[in-house]
């Protein structure tokens, strides 16, 4: 069972995709914000990072910086997903996925980031 | 008896009432010739007169070397009176004959000739007598000459007898005095004497018959009109042979042009006095000889202190060889006109001057020294120098009126206006205030400085509210001050009471408001200069004509300014509601996806794949809108590879047509692959751009064309339609923003399309352009710069 989290502070995203992962049997936890995240997730791996990259108190760019900072987090992807469609450089993630996206290259990039 | 005569000698052949001894010592020449001519006699006389001795019986009729008539042509012998007479046989007939002598010298004879006849009447000898009238020829001559002259004379020639009775009067005495000659002989000379003077007469008369001459007076007479006459009179005695005085000779001449002369000088002089230029003369050495009071005022000396003094003493020492070179050219006769130099001062003050200086001759022509008249010409070069500021002003003022409307940036403007005003005003310094309030108080941000550092303005404060500066930036005043220590409001603010050490020395002042059309103040233009009296009232308005340009160009600057902030603010928005929106769609198109997944009916399945149709629909407008706004901020980003163009267009073909279903696309892309660098996404979405429009204008039509070529260097894209075509101000028109051609009713879109394919090619460096028959149809083609096979290495990097 590979574990995903979440960070998206659009309540209908989160829920959507939720419901896409768990519906592909992923163990999903979610955070409205960066804070929450940054609390929740101490001494946590999951096997992939879900991160949307304009958060109210901060953004996924930076946080996944973070993430490929930490020895205990470096090896574990990170897939950025943005609406703003400026941001289509990775900034050291593993993949970027635009937002609105086709639902099945959602769960298709993810499934190819946890082969 | 004859022959004796021509043989005997002298005294031979004479009968005896001849008696030749008689003639011999006559002191008048006497001979006689025969009845053919021949001289047979002669006496000393004869001999002296002729100036030769004839060889008697060998010459005939007259002794003498040549023969003339009295007026002098020449005279035959034959034609002479002598043998003219023997002819007609005339007695007692006299006649003159001028003679040359052997000597060269000519005599005139009278010669008498006297027939001898005999008893019986036959012509025998004929005497001839001589006298020499010379002298009496000489002395008529000498006497018609004297007429002629005391005729001719332009002077009166007047003798009187010691009565003052008129004796004689000449045509000069007509001229003058009015009386003919016959008018006035008989009449005493008082008559030409005013009353007054009648003492003088007898005064001249007690001289002449002393024997006193008198000399050059000059008197006053009065013509015959009674009208009166300057003369100069010069009476001497007649003597008569015995030397008695029995008259005066009165030789008057008319002075009046004389006295008009004197009078012209004086009138002269008086103009040379009475002119403010100066007028002076010098010598060959350059020595003053002559100072008019001109002279005086222009040069400070007075006449006395500078007459003998070298012209030099006025010269300025850098400028002493052009008196050099004027002496030289007066020297040879010639003027030097209105040359314009500087002169000096008494005190030492130079001023220019425009001199001419002219030759002075003697009555015999011959320069000896100069006459200079000089005028001040500060005033002309003074306007002069006005003139040519004014005319560099005018281009100061075109050359900064175009920058400040040319111009939208405010430092820009102000920096422009205050180096050309500083500079126009003659200033040490000039600043820009900006008129804006700091968190402290009353201070003005300085803006811009010209003349001066900025550093040391910004050590020194701000100029504050104080009495200087209220009527500037808060009554909107021009303060125009020539001296600022004589203003009351200066020096009375702490914390410095008057200008703080260190502070620019200022003295002259001027300080020009710069307003809005609003009312409102937006700065101020402040100029300083050490010196007092710089700042002029053309200065000033020169710097108020220039502050109204400069307020109407940062009114514009700052409306300018506000257009683009709300634009980077419209971009901001468009960015954020972009994502705003995105967002929702992003759930909507999740579920809509995760429904067609579902078992549905038919209708639901066909629902849901509107909906997800529309939910595309409506984020490609959203992209369109993010695009345009990068596209102006010019933060559209590319992603540069090298692509083949052919298996792009290819990929674009296959998902088209499975989305569009009303129209086929007609393709021809060749068999080759055509290598072009750019963004790859962006080229297709240009590319789709193209087609959709394509299929959305020509409703009508089933078939829209897409071809590829290769030209030269070169990849032309060509979309085609058969629709409803162009007019040409829709073709000029057609690829701005937000444009949708008039015709479209009821064809959606946000007239952006073309507007960002054209940027997406022009910023790949290529061309995009369109050729269309109104009616028939548009053709779209787009060109970029290809690339060879070989860089599709790159790809693989």
């Amino acid at each position: 069972m590979k574990e995903i989290f979440i960070v998206e502070d659009d309540d209908g995203i989160r829920d959507l995709i939720e419901f896409l992962l768990v519906s592909q049997q992923y163990v999903v936890k979610t955070f409205p914000t960066a804070r929450a995240f940054k609390n929740n997730i101490t001494g946590e791996t999951p096997d992939l990072f879900l991160l949307d990259i304009m958060l109210p108190d901060g953004n996924g760019l930076d946080l996944c910086k973070e993430l490929k900072k930490n020895s205990n987090t470096s090896s574990i992807p990170v897939v950025l997903m943005s609406a703003h469609a400026d941001i289509n450089r990775m900034e050291g993630a593993d993949d970027f996925i635009a937002k609105p996206f086709d639902v099945d290259e959602l769960l298709n990039r993810i499934e190819k980031q946890l082969a | 008896m004859e022959k004796d005569f021509v043989k005997g000698k002298v005294n031979d052949g004479l009968r005896g009432d001849d008696s030749p001894e008689y003639f011999e010592d006559s002191p008048l020449g006497f001979y006689i010739c025969d009845p053919r001519g021949s001289i047979i006699y002669y006496n000393r006389a004869a001999a002296e007169l002729w100036g030769r001795k004839p060889v008697p019986a060998s010459e005939v009729w007259s002794g003498a070397w040549k023969l003339f008539y009295p007026d002098g042509t020449p005279m035959a012998v034959e034609d002479s009176p002598m043998a003219a007479h023997f002819r007609t046989g005339n007695e007692g007939k006299h006649s003159e004959v001028l003679i040359e002598r052997p000597d060269g010298t000519f005599k005139m004879l009278l010669v008498f000739c006297r027939p001898q006849f005999s008893k019986d009447k036959q012509h025998t000898n004929s005497h001839f007598t001589l006298v020499d009238i010379t002298e009496q020829q000489r002395d008529h001559v000498k006497q018609a000459t004297l007429s002629a002259i005391v005729a001719s004379s332009d002077d009166a020639i007047i003798s009187k007898d010691l009565n003052g009775i008129i004796t004689s009067w000449n045509q000069g005495a007509e001229r003058i005095f009015g009386y003919s000659e016959a008018e006035a002989i008989g009449q005493p000379i008082t008559m030409l004497i005013p009353e007054d003077r009648l003492g003088e007469e007898k005064e001249i008369i007690a001289n002449i018959k002393s024997g006193k001459r008198i000399k050059h007076i000059d008197t006053i007479r009065l013509d015959k009109n009674g009208r009166e006459i300057p003369i100069s009179v010069t009476v001497s005695p007649v003597k008569n042979a015995f030397g008695k005085i029995v008259g005066a000779s009165k030789v008057a001449r008319d002075i009046s042009d004389r006295l008009q002369i004197v009078e012209k000088q004086a009138m002269l002089s008086a103009i040379v006095e009475s002119s403010d230029d100066a007028i002076v003369s010098k010598n060959l050495e350059g020595i003053i000889m002559s100072w008019n009071r001109g002279a005086e005022q222009l040069f400070g000396y007075t006449e006395a202190e500078i007459v003998g003094k070298s012209i030099t003493t006025l010269i300025p020492e850098e400028r002493l060889k052009e008196e050099n070179i004027i002496l030289d050219r007066i020297r040879s006769g010639k003027k030097v006109d209105h040359f314009e130099t500087v002169r000096c001062h008494k005190s030492g003050r130079e001023f220019p001057v425009s001199i001419t200086v002219s030759p002075i001759r003697d009555a015999k022509g011959r320069v000896i020294g100069a006459s200079k008249v000089a005028r001040d010409i500060s005033v002309q070069v003074e306007s002069q120098e006005a003139m040519e500021k004014y005319i560099s002003n005018l281009e100061t003022l075109n050359t900064v009126g175009k920058s400040i409307s040319e111009n939208l940036d405010v430092q820009g403007i102000l920096q422009r206006v205050t180096d050309a005003t500083t500079k126009l005003t003659g200033a040490a310094f000039g600043a820009f205030f900006y008129n804006t309030t700091d968190e402290n108080g009353d201070s003005f941000k300085l803006f811009t400085l010209s003349g001066a550092p900025r550093e040391a303005m910004e050590q020194l404060g701000m100029p504050r509210h104080t009495e200087m500066f209220i009527p500037t930036f808060v009554n909107k005043k021009v303060v125009r001050i020539d001296d600022i220590r004589k203003f009351s409001g200066h020096g009375n603010n702490a914390p410095y009471n008057g200008m703080p050490t260190g502070h620019f020395e200022v003295v002259s002042y001027l300080a020009v408001p710069v307003v809005a059309k609003s009312g409102a103040v937006i700065g101020g233009l402040l100029y300083g200069h050490p010196e007092p009296d710089v700042f002029t009232a053309e200065a000033e308005l020169m710097v108020v004509n220039i502050a109204a340009q400069a307020a109407v160009s940062l009114d514009n600057s700052r409306l300018f300014e506000q257009v683009k902030s709300f634009s980077d603010k419209k971009d901001e928005f468009i960015a954020l509601a972009s994502h705003e929106l995105k967002t929702p769609l992003t759930t909507i198109k999740g579920y809509l996806q995760v429904l067609t997944k579902k078992d549905n009916d038919p209708m639901s399945k066909l629902f849901i794949d509107k909906s997800l149709y529309q939910v595309e629909k409506l984020n490609a407008l959203i992209e369109d809108l993010l695009n345009m706004s990068r596209i102006e901020a010019g933060r559209l980003d590319f992603n540069l590879e090298i692509f083949d163009m052919r298996e792009l267009l290819g990929e674009i073909l296959e998902t088209f047509s499975y989305s569009a279903t009303t129209h086929e696309v007609v393709n021809n892309l060749g068999s080759e692959p055509v290598f072009v660098k750019g963004d790859k996404q962006r080229i297709e979405q240009a590319v789709l751009n193209l087609l959709i429009n394509a299929i959305k204008y020509s409703p009508s039509a089933d078939k829209v064309y897409l071809s590829l070529e290769v030209v030269g260097k070169n990849v032309t894209v060509r979309v085609k339609d058969e629709g409803m075509g162009l007019t040409r101000e829709q073709k000029e028109q057609l690829f701005t923003r937000f444009y949708r051609a008039e015709n479209t009713k009821g064809i959606s879109g946000l007239g952006l399309g073309l507007y960002l394919t054209k940027q997406i090619i022009e910023r790949h460096k290529g061309v995009i352009q369109v050729s269309s028959e109104y009616g028939k149809g548009s053709e779209f083609y787009f060109t970029l710069p290809m690339r060879r096979k070989k860089m599709k290495k790159e790809k693989a990097v």
